[in-house]
């Protein structure tokens, strides 16, 4: 047994990095519960995952002997207990009460250190003043003074609370039971660390004559009464197990009587330090109910739980890292089967290619993730900020189901939740502002998410006062950004926020002023091969485009050539390629030209000029064409080499003075091939740059050389 | 778990170290094997059920333990334990059958 314990204990200590990160999880979930039910006051399923977020982490804490979150968060689910059953009601001071528990209980999960609790160690700890106001929504003044200090006492004693009741237990063993490896004696013991066990009755009618009678069959059925203090979702909870096993009924039998006192029947102890405190007078929490019929509940939980595995996210970093060698190596491989000529090598490179592509899809479907989760978060943002600032706003999330790389998530929510901050702060108006401007008292915030053009496009919009032009304007000038006597166009106005020093005179009010400009917002989105756009009306609202792609680490590719130059489009951004039989008229010194397809202009970029690559023109050159943010551009290419399964790498330091370029790509022949950024293209197109940097001496030998 | 041969009278059955699921059918079977044998048990001799090797018990082995001595009491044989294993009177404690398996509360017992 002493092996047991060891196995047990060092289990437990490489488990703690996992409570600590489901418990964050909770937390958020807590949180946004919350906020949800704001919307929705009462819904009782709502009500109810409220409950389990408090009751699991109460649980795994349990395990884990961190007395100080059970005893706090006994309390908080307590209440939420008595809130899903109707007992008190959900208004808006008991909401925020909620969410002050949550910080604490994030305080507490903080100090036992990992990497996702670094948040919330700066809240002040007020779980005593909490647990009295707990205890005081649901009882009134009196039982307040009583409770409190129970929450600040360290010892494991605070977990006990005043509330005991006995609950009926029977147990109906199914045949099996054994066979499965159970044993009712372990599933009693359990039961001991929740309460204390009293009249254990081994009814054995079921036991046929000794000649039929099979030892490994179990026959028995068990009562017996648990006095406990925990609820009855946690005593139901420890037959989680063994529910295959054995029917099981949990009734809330009557108030307990004093546990403590000399029994005439020898009852076990079997965990005295977790015997409950004797509460005279004490009315039960629980109420008495109905036999609990357990199944739909906690099947669906374990269903859940079998459905989902967890797993490091660095290992799965280095499957995919292994994966873009491989996607490499497997180009290389066909490109050399070609070559030989034989038809069964190619056709046996051809299938692992395909195979290739299929555990390439099915590996970075792995690291996708729901987006909802990230504007989760911003949920409780909002409230707050709403509340701090006096304004009166309703958050609509759309396309919270979107999934996009878990990478991609991770390294956006910091500029998202900057935008949001800054429609709350600059962008919606008070109550009194928006009533004077004919406006709905209440502020609308939209943050949605769908997907665009391969990629994903997150819009975070605000019915508030739009950007202020003159304002932008004045500031430009003062900052030396735009000379007197000129005035940019709208769009360039508008852009000269995202400026690196640029803010309004609003921009440095202590909620914005994070010495976070909008200039690294850009920066930051930019850095994922991403853009944002920025749209406003004056007195109607802001919108802000955040345009990023699926993924960072592979890409389904266009291969096309422009003399010895490889380039790669998105091939999800191409339309369509138009042969193009006329030489390259584009004017020199100009990089652009227009050609009419189906009665459209379209204007269409030279990369030869672009980048001024020099090579003989070909007699005959194609149109790519590509769609990208809702406009269509071409571009002129020499050559279409086909779809290529492309994985990125950063572009080398000396391209990246270059526009239109987004990382680059080593082909199965050694050669590099850039990677096009079909939004900064696009700008190209329609506003072709006066003069612009040379593309490196062209050709396979000197383009490796420089990766 | 099989019977001493050295011990004609009274039928002695020796319980194996690890009461438990693992040993109950053959220790099911040593059971069978000692009702079934010729002439004995009588009901003029006791039946001893020896629990000195016990060290670990399980449900299955309390369970068998009862069928055993319920089969007994039913052929009006006479059975009593021998030795005293602190195991098997936890688990039968726990289980709430001190009572039928004539065992003492676990305080006296040791």
């Amino acid at each position: 047994m002493s092996n047991q314990t060891d196995d047990d204990e060092s289990f437990l200590r490489e488990a703690l990095p996992a409570f600590i990160s489901e418990s964050v999880e909770l937390l958020d979930q807590l949180e946004q519960l919350l906020l949800e039910l704001e919307a929705h006051p009462g819904d009782r399923e709502l009500l109810d995952a409220l409950f389990r977020c408090a009751h699991t982490i109460k649980g795994s804490a349990g395990l884990f002997g961190l007395d100080d979150i059970v005893g706090f968060t006994h309390h908080v689910e307590t209440f939420l207990d008595a809130l899903r059953e109707g007992r008190t009601r959900l208004n808006p001071q008991a909401s925020q009460m909620l969410l002050q528990c949550g910080d604490q209980i994030r305080r507490l999960i903080a100090q036992l250190g990992g990497p996702d609790a670094t948040a919330r160690e700066d809240v002040p700890d007020t779980r005593e003043q909490l647990v009295a106001e707990l205890v005081r929504a649901l009882h009134g003044d009196a039982p307040a003074a009583a409770a409190a200090p129970a929450a600040s006492e360290p010892e494991p004693t605070s977990t006990a609370s005043p509330f005991v009741t006995a609950y009926a237990i029977s147990l109906h063993f199914k045949e099996d039971t054994f066979r499965d490896g159970f044993d009712p004696i372990a599933i009693l013991e359990y039961l001991g660390t929740l309460g204390t066990i009293r009249d254990t009755r081994l009814n054995v009618d079921r036991l046929p004559a000794f000649a039929q009678f099979d030892p490994e069959t179990c026959y028995l059925n068990l009562s017996l009464t648990l006095h406990s203090e925990r609820s009855q979702q946690d005593v139901v909870a420890a037959f989680d197990l063994v529910r295959e096993d054995c029917e099981v009924s949990v009734t809330p039998a009557s108030q307990a009587q004093d546990v403590t006192a000399p029994s005439a029947t020898p009852a076990p102890s079997i965990t005295p330090e977790t015997q409950a405190v004797p509460a005279p007078g004490a009315s039960t929490l629980t109420a008495a109910s109905a036999p609990v019929e357990r199944r739909a509940g906690t099947d669906r939980r374990s269903k859940d739980d079998a459905n989902f595995l967890k797993v490091r996210a660095d290992r799965l970093d280095e499957v995919i890292n292994l994966l873009g060698e491989l996607v490499i190596a497997g180009a290389g491989t066909a490109l050399l089967a070609q070559r030989t000529g034989d038809a069964d090598l190619i056709e046996s490179s051809h299938q692992l290619g395909r195979l290739i592509e299929e555990i390439r899809n099915g590996t970075l479907q792995l690291r996708m993730v729901q987006i909802g989760e990230t504007f989760g978060r911003f949920r409780r943002v909002v409230h707050d900020l709403a509340a701090e600032l006096g304004k009166d706003v309703h958050l609509e999330i759309q396309g919270a189901d979107t999934e996009l790389d878990k990478s991609v998530v991770e390294r956006i929510t910091d500029p998202l939740m900057h935008l949001v901050r800054n429609a709350l702060d600059h962008g919606l108006e008070t109550r009194e502002q928006r009533l004077a401007a004919g406006k709905p008292a209440s502020g609308t915030l939209c943050i949605a998410a769908s997907h665009d053009a391969g990629g994903i496009l997150i819009s975070i919009s605000d019915d508030g006062r739009g950007i202020d032009r003159d304002r932008v304007l004045s500031r430009a000038r003062e900052r030396g950004l735009v000379p007197p006597g000129v005035t940019p166009a709208d769009h360039e106005l508008l852009a000269l926020i995202f400026e690196p020093g640029f803010s309004t005179a609003e921009q440095v009010t202590n909620l914005s002023g994070r010495g976070v400009g909008m200039d690294v917002v850009r920066r930051n989105i930019e850095g994922l091969r991403g853009r944002i756009d920025l749209h406003s009306e004056p007195g109607h609202g802001t919108r802000i485009d955040v345009r990023l792609p699926l993924t960072l680490a592979i890409i389904d590719g266009f291969l096309v050539s422009v003399g010895s130059s490889r380039f790669i489009f998105p091939l999800e951004t191409v339309v369509e390629v138009i042969e193009h039989r006329e030489p390259d008229t584009t004017a020199s010194g100009s990089c652009s030209s227009m050609v009419e397809l189906r009665g459209q202009v379209l204007p269409v970029l030279s990369l030869r000029r672009l980048y001024a690559i020099d090579a003989p023109e070909p007699e005959r050159s194609s149109v790519v064409v590509i769609q990208s943010g809702g406009r269509r551009y071409g571009v002129r290419v020499d050559g279409l080499l086909g779809q290529h399964q492309t994985v990125i790498k950063p572009l080398s330091r000396m391209f990246r003075s270059l526009r239109g370029l987004s990382g680059s790509s080593i082909l199965g022949n050694g050669e590099v091939a850039l990677i096009f950024d079909v939004t900064s293209l696009s700008q190209l197109a329609e506003h072709p740059p006066a003069r612009s940097p040379a593309l490196p001496p062209a050709g396979a030998s000197s383009t490796t050389a420089l990766i | 778990m099989t019977l001493d041969p050295s011990v004609n009278e009274p039928a002695h059955l020796r319980l194996p170290e690890e009461l438990g699921i693992y040993a109950a059918a053959d220790l099911g079977r040593a059971m069978a094997a000692l009702l079934a044998a010729p002439g004995e048990p009588s009901a003029a001799t006791a039946v001893r059920i020896d629990t000195t090797a016990v060290q670990t018990v399980d449900t299955s082995g309390v369970q068998l333990l009862i069928a055993f001595v319920s089969e007994l009491t039913r052929r009006g044989l006479a059975w009593q334990w021998s030795g005293a294993s602190r195991p098997v009177h936890e688990a039968a404690q726990r289980l709430g059958v001190l009572g039928l398996l004539k065992l003492t509360p676990i305080d006296h017992a040791a």
